[in-house]
């Protein structure tokens, strides 16, 4: 069964495919900018005391606020990429 | 095509190596100016051919053409707007190899834009490391237009592509979205017919784009409400529909021409990532970073400042002792030669934070420093962009402005430039030690002795002076929603030492250029007032000191810093000091304290050098200064400097604007006198109070 949540929830280096991204204007954005339903994403580091999120997207890293990434839902992966 | 474009608009997202390639295309033959109406950085330049000269426009790195920042807002004017005054014949949109992905979206936007377009695809080589292979000729067929594949850091295949651009081989690609799918199209041509325009896409865009953001909206050329009923269409629909539709088209294009042998493994960049974004290490690491700067700043540019300064005086006796003596020897001697040296000094500050700031730009180091330190500043309504402006701060305000430039967001951009002047800059340092000097006249030289602490404390008000003023702006420009962050953390590589040249260089031009007209000027006229007075008082000033009988050289030398201290007395900036004594008299301030601020306000440091005439004082030793001013008394016999002035004065200079440099420089940046203005007025109301304050309370 897939587990749904939002990307600010995940683990530090799981791997995750995107299910949908929130349709409002920043949801849009983030869709332009390479997060859409289909791609995966692994969150690779988090600044501390609810600082920002970096995603690893493809070939990119990219820095979301929290909730930025409360924008995108999620479903995690079973395979780990590393670490 | 069979006319030759003439302006080729450089396109890309973010970080694709666009800049080198600019840089690489048009060397020194390239010049920097403003886009209208806002304050991003034009950069355009000329390609030369045998037979045509072809402008190339540098457009800020944007990830699409839907406008919600400075940049966005000139690349979709350049790309959508009709009447805007820069038209593009053709685009090159550029794109990185190693991320075909992300860039063709925004190649796909421009090909329905209906553009001539050439795709370049840059970063070959760290593409062939990574093992991507494309199929070219296939990729060239399915969008219609041309493929460029070099490498900028290398200088692979530039000259074939340039060749190519100034041969005029664009062309106008295959439709990937058609915009009479997304929209009603008798509307659509009703679109078309009001802005004439042939090309749906771009009427579509300039559509959504007037009947969307009424606060961007205003500032385009067309203001008259557009006729065509645009009520009941849901844009950010239209906008998400285009967007997956798009996605596909990219994705499938890529399944038929890319082939990438999949290795995927943490890569360099992700290593660094581990120590450099970590909790612990990434903050000392950039707290590290941000010290070395600091220090470099302030240390390193000490001795070219001190040259300059030296050499700007010595220009000016010149002058003085070789031209015939008279009002136009003195104006250049003293007021044009010394004011141009007051703009100059400060090169060398800019020059060492530009080199510093594009280093870090380029390395890829900067977009992680935003990341460490957004928590930090999101409170005061700002993001992790506008640390380093006010870090730098620390050394000197002006460059700190200048590099607010690279804040995405408006209103950030404009809070970071209204409080970055609180952060205490090293030209209040001279001020500082003289005060402080006063306050503790014997102090040990141990590490935590008081002349320290006080110091310090005054550096942490200017901190808290500058975080709680963002956070009242954030209340009062309302904004409805706060800011993005929503930032790439690019690869990190070799910063392209050309490109740090070129910044360096722009940087120091752009400010003795533009903001030393101002300068210049407001020095002048203060010259003015402290040199001349009404009718002949000045003379009369001069004459009321005795000559000495036996001119030994002490008594000429007390003789000569008794007439100038007169004299300032006499001037028009003596008379302006003595105007203010009502105004200041709550702060503790006596007239001649009024002659100082107001001689000061060009700079603060000219207080020290206002001080030692005023108190005739023959050298500028701190000691002497420091000597004589505790002895100075006032008509009751009393100190004037007590600690409760002292105080007051050192708040005063901690948070008043008093420099004429940092107002220029925010005029130049702001593109209007609204800003700079709000801001002095602002700031010496908050000094003002401040003192009273302090004032009130100590004495």
């Amino acid at each position: 069964m897939l587990v749904e949540l939002t990307a600010d929830s995940l683990k530090i280096n799981t791997l995750a495919s995107i299910v949908g991204i929130e349709p409002n204007e920043d949801g849009n954005r983030l869709s332009e900018i390479g997060f859409y339903p289909g791609k995966k994403l692994v969150l690779v580091n988090a600044a501390p005391f609810g600082g920002p999120l970096a995603f690893e997207l493809g070939n990119t890293v990219v820095a979301l606020r929290r909730d930025e990434a409360r924008l995108i839902r999620v479903s995690p992966l079973p395979e780990l990429i590393h670490g | 095509m069979d006319d030759h474009p003439k302006l080729i608009a450089l396109a890309g997202v973010p970080n694709v190596g666009k800049t080198t390639l600019f840089n690489a295309l048009t060397g020194l033959n390239q010049k920097v100016g403003n886009f209208p109406g806002v304050t991003v950085d034009k950069k355009s330049g000329w390609l030369s051919s045998t037979k045509n000269k072809i402008e190339l426009l540098d457009l800020p790195g944007t990830y699409n053409i839907h406008p919600q920042s400075e940049d966005e807002e000139v690349v979709f004017n350049v790309l959508c707007d009709p009447n805007y005054p820069a038209q593009a014949d053709a685009v090159a949109v550029v794109v990185d190899m190693s991320n075909i992905e992300r860039g063709l979206f925004l190649a796909t936007q421009v090909i329905d834009l209906g553009y001539p377009t050439a795709v370049v695809l840059n970063m070959e080589d760290l593409a062939k490391r990574q093992g991507v292979s494309l199929n070219k000729n296939l990729m060239e067929r399915l969008l219609g237009v041309p493929i460029h594949i070099v490498s900028a850091d290398k200088g692979t295949g530039m000259n074939d592509m340039k060749l190519a651009f100034t041969s005029g081989d664009f062309k106008v690609g295959k439709l990937s979205v058609d915009a009479k799918s997304l929209f009603e199209e008798s509307k659509l041509n009703e679109l078309q017919e009001e802005f004439n325009i042939s090309i749906p896409y771009r009427a579509l865009q300039l559509g959504k784009f007037l009947s969307l953001d009424k606060d961007v909206q205003n500032r385009i050329e067309k203001r008259q409400p557009i006729r065509t009923d645009l009520s009941g269409v849901n844009f950010s629909d239209i906008q998400a529909q285009e967007t997956s539709i798009r996605h596909e088209i990219v994705e499938g294009l890529l399944r038929k021409t890319l082939k990438k042998s999949e290795a995927e493994r943490p890569s360099f960049s992700r290593a660094i990532d581990a120590v450099v974004l970590h909790p612990l290490w990434g903050m000392l690491i950039f707290l590290a970073i941000m010290f070395t700067m600091f220090q470099a700043i302030f240390t390193w540019a000490e001795w070219p400042m001190d040259q300059i300064d030296q050499a700007f005086a010595s220009l000016s006796s010149w002058v003085q002792s070789t031209l015939p003596p008279g009002m136009l020897t003195d104006l250049l001697s003293e007021g044009i030669i010394t004011g141009l040296g007051g703009i100059v000094i400060f090169v060398p500050q800019i020059a060492l934070l530009f080199a510093f700031l594009s280093l870090l730009e380029g390395s890829g180091y900067m977009a992680r420093a935003v990341f460490i330190t957004d928590r930090v500043m999101r409170p005061f309504g700002l993001n992790g962009r506008s640390v380093v402006p006010l870090i730098s701060g620390f050394a000197c305000a002006i460059p700190a402005i200048m590099s607010a430039r690279t804040i995405a967001n408006k209103k950030d951009k404009l809070i970071t430039i209204f409080v970055t002047p609180f952060m205490s800059c090293s030209a209040r340092l001279p001020v500082y030690i003289i005060l402080v000097g006063l306050l503790f006249p014997s102090s040990s030289a141990t590490f935590f002795n008081s002349k320290g602490m006080a110091l310090f404390f005054l550096y942490i008000l200017g901190i808290l002076a500058a975080l709680l003023s963002a956070l009242a702006l954030k209340y009062f420009m309302r904004s409805k929603k706060e800011g993005r962050l929503m930032l790439e953390l690019p690869r990190y590589k070799y910063p392209n030492l050309k490109t740090v040249g070129l910044t360096v260089y722009e940087k120091s031009r752009t400010f003795v250029v533009e903001a030393g007209k101002i300068i210049l000027m407001i020095s002048v006229i203060l010259w003015v007032l402290a040199s001349y007075g009404p009718g002949n008082t000045m003379q009369e000033a001069a004459e009321s000191v005795p000559q000495p009988l036996n001119p030994s050289q002490v008594e000429v030398q007390t003789y000569e810093a008794a007439v100038a201290s007169n004299k300032l007395r006499a001037s028009y900036a003596g008379r302006l000091g003595r105007f203010i004594e009502p105004v200041i008299e709550p702060l503790g301030y006596d007239w001649k304290i009024g002659i100082a601020l107001i001689c000061s306000f060009a700079a603060r440091e000219v207080f020290v050098s206002t001080v030692a005439t005023l108190y005739a004082i023959g050298d500028e030793d701190i000691k002497t200064l420091q000597e004589l001013l505790s002895e100075e008394t006032n008509d009751q016999g009393n100190p004037v400097f007590t600690p409760a002035v002292i105080w007051s004065l050192l708040i005063f200079y901690a948070f008043a604007m008093q420099c004429m440099s940092t107002v220029a420089v925010v005029y130049r940046e702001t593109k209007s006198w609204k800003i700079p203005i709000l801001q002095t007025v602002y700031m010496t109301l908050f000094a003002y109070g401040s003192s009273f304050l302090v004032y009130q309370l100590l004495s």
